[in-house]
C-alpha cells in the first residue's frame, strides 16, 4: 500500500535526520581534535534505586574525569547518554510543570515549581590559579523544560557557593536513538564556564546526577490544604537482562576530544 | 465451398457484434463499480479514557469520536522514551477501519503529546475496501489521568 510506504519513509526520515544530527556532532568533535590530543580518562557508573524488576525507580549516573598526567582535564562541553530500552515512561509523574529557563536565571532554584524537579546532582570542577588548583563544588538540579522541535527537554541549574559563587543554566533533550526505537539519547550541552579574567575555563572533574523521585517531594492542593507526595519514577522492566541494563555515554571536551564509556546497571533486586 | 465461405462471413460479424456487446456490458459494470468508490476527507477526534490496568509502557484507550463521521474509537499505545506505537480502530457505525504506525512522543509538563503518520491496515463493512494515503495522528494525553484527545485525519477511499 502506497500510504504504508509513505508513512514508513517519513518515520525513517525522522530517525535519519536525528542520526545525522548526532553524527554531525560526532564528526565535528572528531574533526576538531588536534593530532596529539588524548581524550581524558572517564569512569562511568549507572545504577537504579530501587533496582527491583518492575519497580518505580531513580536512575543514578556518575562520571569521574581525569587525565593520565594528573593535570586538569579540558572543560566538559557535552554529554550524550544512551538510555536502555524497555524502561517504562507511562507511569512516571515526574515533571508535572514546565520550568522556563529565564526564571532559573532570574530567581535561581526558587524560580521554578518543585513539581518541575526531575532530579538532583552534584558536580565538582577544578580551576587553576597560577600553580594552584582550586576545586569548586556545585549542586545541580534538573527540571522539566518546554518541548523543543517535538522533543522532551530538561533544564539544569548548577549553583556553586564556595570558593566561586556562581549560577548557570544549561539544557538537555531526550532524542530518538537511531539504533534503537525503544531506547533514547539524553543529550546535554554544557557551556564553557569562565572563572576569572585571563584564567582558563573551569573543568568539570566529576558529576553525579539522578533522574527520578529519590529525595524529591511534590505538592498538591486538596480542599485548600497543601499535601506532600512522592512522584512516580521511570519503571524498570519486569524481566531484566542478565547483568543489568546497558548505558553508554559519549563525553565531549573543549579541546575536541571525546570519550566513550559504558556501564551496566544491575536490575535484580 | 462457396456456401461455407458465405456461412463464415455471416458468423464473423455476428461474433464481433456479441464481442462488442459483451465489452460494453462489462465496461458499464466496471464504470458502475468505479463510481461507487467514494473519496472522503476525514478528521475524527476521539475523546478517550483508559480501560484496563495497562502497564508502564502499554495503554488501552477507548471513547467516542466527533468529526466527519462520529462513532467510537479504540486505541492501543505502546510508549518508549521518544516514540509511541499506535494501533487504532474506528467504528463509525456501518463498519470499521483500522490503522497503525510509530509516531513521536514527547512530554510538556502534565501533558504527553503524540504526533506522526500512520497507515490504514484494513476495514470491514462499508470500509471493507478502504485505501488511504498517509493519515496523520495528533494527540495529547493527561499524564495524571490518562485521558486523551486523539485526532486522525487524512483522505480515504472506500
Amino acid at each position: 500500500m502506497k500510504s504504508a510506504e509513505a508513512s514508513a519513509r517519513e518515520n525513517e526520515g525522522v530517525l535519519r535526520r536525528s542520526a545525522l544530527i548526532i553524527l554531525s556532532v560526532l564528526i565535528s568533535m572528531y574533526v576538531a581534535v588536534p593530532a596529539c590530543a588524548m581524550p581524558p580518562m572517564v569512569r562511568f557508573s549507572a545504577r537504579f534505586t530501587p533496582d527491583r524488576p518492575g519497580a518505580s525507580t531513580t536512575i543514578h549516573l556518575g562520571f569521574k574525569i581525569g587525565t593520565s598526567a594528573n593535570s586538569i582535564p579540558p572543560p566538559l562541553t557535552s554529554v550524550m547518554v544512551s538510555l536502555p530500552p524497555h524502561v517504562g515512561v507511562l507511569q512516571t509523574t515526574l515533571g508535572q510543570v514546565v520550568c522556563e529557563p529565564w526564571r532559573l536565571e532570574a530567581m535561581g532554584v526558587t524560580g521554578c515549581s518543585t513539581n518541575a524537579l526531575m532530579g538532583r546532582g552534584h558536580a565538582v570542577a577544578e580551576l587553576a590559579f597560577g600553580n594552584t588548583i582550586v576545586r569548586d563544588a556545585a549542586d545541580v538540579s534538573m527540571f522539566m523544560g518546554a518541548p523543543v522541535a517535538e522533543h522532551t527537554t530538561m533544564v539544569f541549574l548548577a549553583v556553586s557557593k564556595s570558593p566561586v559563587v556562581a549560577e548557570f543554566v544549561f539544557h538537555g533533550a531526550l532524542l530518538p536513538n537511531p539504533q534503537s526505537l525503544d531506547g533514547a539519547i539524553f543529550q546535554t550541552t554544557i557551556p564553557l564556564i569562565s572563572s576569572v579574567p585571563e584564567a582558563p575555563n573551569v573543568s568539570v572533574v566529576s558529576v553525579e546526577s539522578t533522574l527520578g523521585p529519590e529525595n524529591i517531594t511534590y505538592y498538591r492542593t486538596v480542599h485548600g490544604k497543601k499535601i506532600a507526595f512522592r512522584p512516580e519514577g521511570l519503571t524498570l522492566p519486569r524481566k531484566c537482562p542478565r547483568g543489568g541494563l546497558e548505558f553508554s555515554a559519549v563525553l565531549g571536551f573543549a579541546d575536541g576530544t571525546m570519550s566513550k564509556v559504558e556501564s551496566k546497571a544491575p536490575c535484580s533486586g | 465451398v462457396l456456401k461455407s465461405v458465405r456461412t463464415l462471413f455471416s458468423i464473423v460479424p455476428l461474433a464481433a457484434l456479441f464481442a462488442i456487446m459483451f465489452s460494453i456490458a462489462t465496461g458499464t459494470a466496471a464504470t458502475r463499480l468505479a463510481s461507487a468508490a467514494r473519496t472522503i476527507s476525514l478528521r475524527e477526534v476521539g475523546h478517550l479514557h483508559r480501560v484496563g490496568r495497562g502497564s508502564s509502557t502499554n495503554l488501552h484507550e477507548v471513547g467516542t469520536q466527533s468529526g466527519t463521521q462520529g462513532g467510537t474509537m479504540d486505541v492501543r499505545i505502546v510508549t518508549a522514551y521518544t516514540t509511541a506505537s499506535v494501533k487504532f480502530t474506528v467504528n463509525p457505525g456501518h463498519g470499521t477501519y483500522s490503522g497503525q504506525g510509530v509516531v513521536s512522543y514527547y512530554v510538556a509538563g502534565n501533558t504527553a503529546i503524540f504526533r506522526g503518520n500512520v497507515k490504514i491496515t484494513g476495514g470491514s463493512g462499508e470500509f471493507a475496501h478502504i485505501s488511504a494515503s498517509t493519515m496523520q495522528i495528533n494527540g495529547t494525553m493527561q499524564r495524571k489521568t490518562y485521558s486523551a484527545t486523539l485526532s486522525i485525519s487524512g483522505i480515504i477511499k472506500i
